[in-house]
């Protein structure tokens, strides 16, 4: 029988001393289950950016991480102010040229960008007003 | 034995201190014995630190033998030569040893962490922006865990050899002699390269000592005293790997130009930064300078002196950071050799996932958040497990019983008592005095 083990996760948005647990738990139950090293780098990232959001912009919200069969799925929801416009958000300060941009941390737009080149298949829904959802999608083996 | 450390078990109370201050939980307590995992220690010495019963030692050889082999070539750590005298003096040390009849070698050490620096830098030149930033590999406690928690980060690091091991090849080198090496270490890792050798084959050292052992019989001899007018360090600058930020200091001094470096020393700021590393945050970082002691190698477990004291002697050493046209020529001319060169590779150490088939390791997990969830989640380590979440992963395994933790000894004991209690209520349908009487009484009604 194959089936798929799911965890999820509250991200609390008031809690900026927790930026970071739920993708070290991430990262836990991933080296548990035997991923590849390269995998759940890519997927930390992923979870990590994707907490980042849910914190600063979302007010917090929820994550969960589904395993197999055949890949890693990171899902997180908020309820927040949504983004007007997806395009831009993907698109702003994003450069993986420039040294400065990532020299100036958090809030430089890195997030998104950073999710999707992490991602296999990756998703952004969003409703100003109602919320965002994004999906990412890690492969377990490429073909 | 691989083990940089050894448990004395006449000495262990059992207290759990060490299982539960590993950082990597190498440690159980299995048994009514401590047992280590060679696979998972990282010779950081954490557990020395901790126990209050000294039931734990760093393994080395017999001092005494050591200084007794005149055939024997001593070297030590940086960190050993500021272990006794005045602020800004390091040569008495250098002295006493001489006075034991070792030979002093430590031009040929010096000139190799000249030489560690000058490769380092280059091969942080070499690298391309995004393969930045490079790191060291000087601390072995830090090398292992890199290869244990983030095999991803391997490529990474810097391929220069510990400039100890260089130091003894360019000496073999240059003399053609083949004595055997003895080391003068401050921490398990460093003694643990001996059986473990990083980024080589075999290592130089045939015989490991530490600092503290030899600083202690030199000062009940009267040996570590004298100051003599002599100015050992030549330059100083190796001796400054031992501080944090030295290495980082050289590693510029010999690139002509100020390097972009991070400096953590402590476990916790050296754990921190390699998550950070792997979630892809230190972009324009070149090098980064880890070492798992505070302070640096001064820090280390197996010194003698207050970490504190031998900082303030090298602070106020007169270092000189520019190296002349001669040391340059030579330099360089080393650096042609290749001496430098990591010669075996890195390589990533087997996780420790539950099961190496996927589905049968999300079955195991499954159990463990189970088996968790009834745990009470105090971390006491009475059941000789470093904390509830590892005992739950560890019976996930297979391995231990449920019953080893004493919360759920209890509830079962309560169990079973209420079950007796229950049964001692209740009575049998056919007790031994009641059916005598019913005996003799249904006996009368038949009669
Ligand atoms: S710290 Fe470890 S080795 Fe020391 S007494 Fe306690 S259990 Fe034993
Ligand atoms: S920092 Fe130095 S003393 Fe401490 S573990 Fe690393 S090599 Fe050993």
């Amino acid at each position: 029988m194959s089936s798929a083990y799911v965890e999820s996760y509250v991200v609390d948005g008031n809690e900026l001393v927790a930026i970071g647990e739920a993708s070290t738990k991430i990262k836990a139950v991933l080296k548990m289950l035997g991923i590849s090293s390269d995998l759940i780098r890519r997927a930390a990232i992923v979870a990590y950016e994707a907490e980042m959001n849910l914190v600063i912009h979302g007010g917090g919200g929820s994550m969960s991480l589904e395993v197999g069969p055949g890949s890693i799925k990171i899902l997180a929801v908020d309820t927040g102010p949504g983004i007007p416009d997806i395009n831009k958000a993907m698109t702003e300060g994003f450069s993986t040229a420039s040294d400065k941009i990532r020299e100036m941390g958090f809030g430089a737009g890195m997030g998104l960008p950073n999710i999707k080149r992490n991602s296999d298949n990756f998703e952004l829904t969003s409703e100003v007003g109602k919320g965002t959802t994004l999906k990412s999608e890690i492969l377990l083996q490429k073909t | 034995m691989s083990l940089g450390i050894a448990v004395r078990h006449s000495a262990c109370r059992r207290c759990t201190k060490c299982i539960r201050s590993c950082p990597t939980r190498a440690m159980r307590i299995f048994q009514g014995m401590v047992r280590v995992d060679d696979e998972l220690c990282m010779g950081c010495g954490e557990c020395i630190r901790v126990c209050p019963w000294k039931a734990i030692e760093v393994r080395q050889d017999s001092w005494d033998t050591i200084r007794k082999n005149q055939n024997l070539l001593l070297t030590a750590d940086p960190s050993f030569y500021v272990q006794t005298g005045s602020s800004g003096r390091t040569g008495a040390l250098q002295d006493s040893l001489t006075r034991l009849g070792f030979e002093d070698i430590s031009d040929y050490i010096s000139t190799a962490y000249d030489l560690a620096a000058l490769a380092i830098g280059r091969q942080i030149n070499e690298r391309k922006p995004e393969e930045l930033p490079l790191i060291s590999t000087y601390c072995p406690a830090v090398l292992r865990l890199i290869q244990l928690n983030h095999p991803e980060l391997i490529r990474h690091l810097v391929g220069v050899e510990s400039p100890l091991e260089i130091g003894i090849d360019y000496w073999r080198n240059t003399t053609g002699r083949g004595e055997s090496v003895a080391l003068i270490a401050p921490c398990p890792a460093m003694s643990q390269l001996q059986s473990l050798p990083a980024g080589r084959v075999k290592s130089n050292f045939d015989h490991v000592v530490i600092i503290r052992q030899v600083i202690r019989t030199l000062i009940s001899e009267g040996m570590a005293g004298n100051e003599l007018p002599r100015s050992f360090e030549r330059h100083g600058r190796w001796l400054m790997w031992a501080l944090h930020g030295g290495e980082t200091r050289h590693i510029a001094a010999t690139m002509g130009r100020p390097l972009t470096s991070i400096v953590a020393t402590g476990i916790r700021n050296v754990q921190d930064l390699l998550n950070e590393l792997e979630l892809g945050r230190l972009g324009c970082v070149e090098y980064l300078e880890c070492r798992m002691c505070d302070q640096g190698c001064l820090g280390g477990v197996a010194t003698s002196e207050s970490r504190f004291m031998s900082l303030v002697r090298l602070q106020n050493l007169n270092i000189n950071w520019t190296l002349n046209k001669e040391e340059r020529e030579r330099l360089l001319e080393l650096y042609a050799t290749d001496l430098w060169r990591f010669s075996a590779p890195i390589q990533a150490l087997e996780q420790k996932s539950l099961s190496g088939d996927i589905q049968e390791a999300m079955t195991r997990l499954r159990k463990m958040n189970e088996i968790y969830t009834t745990l009470p989640g105090i971390d006491c380590g009475s059941c000789g497990h470093p904390s509830c979440r590892a005992m739950a992963e560890d019976l996930a395994r297979g391995e231990g019983e449920i019953t080893n933790c004493i919360f759920k000894l209890k509830e079962r004991i309560t169990d079973l008592s209420t079950q007796i209690f229950e049964l001692c209520g209740k009575n049998p349908e056919t007790p031994t005095s009641l059916r005598e009487h019913e005996i003799d009484g249904r006996e009368g009604v038949q009669e």
